[in-house]
């Protein structure tokens, strides 16, 4: 079964090394474009969740403000290293199962810019629409 | 971008591609990458805390989008950096927040506060 972030990793990789030279940094340009990717996913998430809660997460949690941006970053930033750790030990393995998948015929990379933006703002229009109609 | 005048007088332009080259991989490959990041993750526990976008939000992640782009990005970039840093220590308030206050209600809101 295809996982979508994984694809996505080998798309954003294939690009690297289509356009540049084959080198180590093609790995870490790849995360760390798929990382931003999750991002966006991570943002989506958290504006369907928000929704249904009154006040601030760090009200919620009873932290400050700015203490909640820190642990927030800090947390983010762990996982972003933890997850450029795993596609590297990974990377022969992704190659391997999304190299002769059918979906490389007509899935671009660009797209993928597409689909990012469209984890922004499709929870938006929800939230917007289920507000509207209530 | 600098300029020097060739032996037989003609102009030469010093490309970007040479800029880009003469600056260590250290930093072009992976501090920028990771400041690129932390700027969008500072952005986006905003917007999720805040349950609004803002003005702000749209021109740092623009700007993070545009330095990402080697040389030209970085100058616009870097440019942005320590004008937002002179503006809030003269006016006590970044650009972005100067903009907030202009426009004074967010772009998208999904609180029904």
């Amino acid at each position: 079964m295809i996982k979508p972030f994984d694809y996505a990793f080998y798309s954003l990789y294939k690009l690297y090394l289509d356009t540049e030279k084959e080198e180590p940094s093609n790995i870490e340009s790849a995360s760390y474009s798929i990382s931003i990717f999750k991002l966006s996913f991570i943002l989506g998430i958290g504006i369907l969740t928000g929704a249904f809660y009154h006040g601030s997460l760090s009200e919620h949690l009873g932290i400050s403000k700015d203490l909640f941006k820190v642990l927030g970053v800090v947390a983010l930033f762990l996982y972003a290293a933890l997850d450029k750790k795993s596609y590297k030990k990974r990377l022969p393995e992704i190659v391997k199962k999304y190299k002769n998948h059918p979906r490389n015929k007509w899935f671009k990379s660009w797209m993928l810019v597409f689909v990012g933006l469209g984890f922004i703002f499709i929870p938006i229009i929800i939230v917007k629409s289920i507000q509207g109609s209530i | 971008m600098k300029q020097k005048i060739s032996s037989v007088g003609k102009p030469e332009l010093i490309k970007t591609s040479t800029i880009k080259s003469a600056v260590s991989n250290a930093f072009s490959e992976n501090i920028s990458k990771k400041l690129g990041f932390l700027s969008g993750a500072i952005i986006l526990i905003d917007v999720i805390d805040d349950h609004e976008v803002r003005a702000s939000h749209i021109i740092n992640g623009g700007m993070i989008i545009v330095a990402g782009v080697p040389v030209v990005g970085w100058m616009i970039g870097g440019s942005y950096f320590l004008a937002d840093i002179a503006t809030l220590a003269i006016t006590g308030n970044s650009i972005g927040g100067h903009i907030d206050n202009a426009i004074d209600e967010p772009l998208m809101s999904w609180t029904d506060d």
